[in-house]
């Protein structure tokens, strides 16, 4: 059945597949990147609306890498669809939808693939749209993308456990000789000592450096010219009268 | 299509009456053609039992996907075979290794169970 003769409406419906390949859609995405996964992940997987991309537990992912073996094929005969079906024996098994060049033979069921793609829904069920799928070069891939799968996965729990407990960046000035101490903020103790007396700033040339150096003594003048060199990049002071006064951009 | 667990020799009797999945040498093709005998990772030899006769050479490596009985036996249902270039440098110490490494991390390695 065409695309315009479904839904019995006039004109063009469009189908609420999840995933679908909407130019839209994929754009406000948030979720780029491949994930280096099971197949179970991508079977137990939800499609999210609002999120748009698919998530299983602290897993989120539209494209991915997976590595199988061929369980069946079928090649189109004029035709350059290649279907696969491909089994990680992480239960269960996923269509693989590959649209290819004319380029070598055709791949045979019980060999292993390595597959990248998106994940895609129709009718309740997930399936992959393949841009690349190759012949496993050695078996030592197919073991290394197994460790890949636990390490993606480690990897992205501790990132969802870190932004989720602490909002502290630590800052890294390079070259600087000072601990890489953080205060709530984010910002070095000689970071926050500067901007705040440059908050407290009244006049319109603001402090000179020699004049900030003279009032934060525990700080050395290279500490002081480091972080108002890392506070001006940032956008949080801006230089006044000459290249040695500064003002605190906000007085908050 | 359940899922395997990935395991060695000294691993089979824990995973009893389970679906596995091995990776070893083979060593020895009894006469029948049926039963094979292989070497894993972990240098342990178990016995496989074939339900029919699959063309496998002594001395290549395959990956047998089965069930484990109550004898410590593989009773298996798809044997896969490489070609040479694939196994040519498998690094069967690693993939011991790694065998373990599944084992420790159940909430990484997602699986339908």
């Amino acid at each position: 059945m065409a695309l315009w003769e479904q839904g019995g409406g006039s004109g063009f419906q469009q189908r609420k597949a999840g995933g679908e390949n909407d130019a839209n859609n994929a754009q406000r995405s948030s979720i780029k990147g491949v994930l280096t996964c099971t197949i179970a992940t991508i079977l137990n997987a939800k499609h999210s609306e609002s999120d748009n991309c698919f998530i299983y537990k602290h897993l989120k992912f539209n494209t991915v890498m997976i590595m199988g073996l061929i369980r069946e094929a079928n090649h189109e005969v004029n035709g350059s669809l290649a279907t696969y079906n491909i089994d990680d024996h992480s239960g269960g098994s996923i269509e693989i939808k590959w649209w290819h060049d004319d380029s070598g033979e055709p791949i045979k069921p019980l060999t292993y693939v390595k597959v990248v793609g998106q994940v895609k829904t129709f009718a309740g069920k997930s399936h992959v749209v393949a841009h690349h799928v190759s012949k496993m070069h050695s078996l030592n891939e197919l073991i290394a993308h197994n460790i890949e799968c636990i390490h993606a996965s480690i990897c992205i729990r501790k990132q969802g456990e870190t932004s989720g407990m602490n909002m502290t960046k630590t800052t890294n000035n390079p070259g600087s000789t000072q601990q890489a101490l953080t205060t709530s903020n984010g910002f070095t103790p000689a970071q926050n000592a500067v901007l705040n007396l440059l908050k407290t700033v009244t006049t319109m040339a603001g402090y000179s450096v020699t004049e900030i150096c003279k009032q934060l003594k525990q700080f050395s003048e290279n500490q002081v010219k480091q972080a108002l060199e890392f506070l001006s990049g940032e956008g949080h002071i801006y230089s006044t009268t000459d290249d040695d006064h500064f003002r605190a951009a906000s007085n908050n | 299509m359940s899922h395997h667990y990935r395991i060695n020799g000294s691993m089979l009797q824990q995973f009893n009456e389970k679906p596995v999945s091995i990776i070893g040498t083979v060593t020895k093709i009894h006469p029948s053609g049926n039963i094979i005998d292989l070497e894993t990772s972990d240098k342990q030899h178990i016995v496989v039992r074939l339900s029919e006769h699959v063309d496998v050479n002594a001395g290549s490596i395959i990956e047998v996907l089965g069930n484990v009985d109550n004898r410590n036996q593989i009773v298996c249902d798809t044997i896969v075979t490489f070609e040479p270039e694939q196994t040519a440098n498998f690094d069967m110490d690693m993939y011991n290794q790694a065998v373990m490494l599944f084992q420790h991390y159940p909430q990484d390695y997602l699986v339908n169970l």
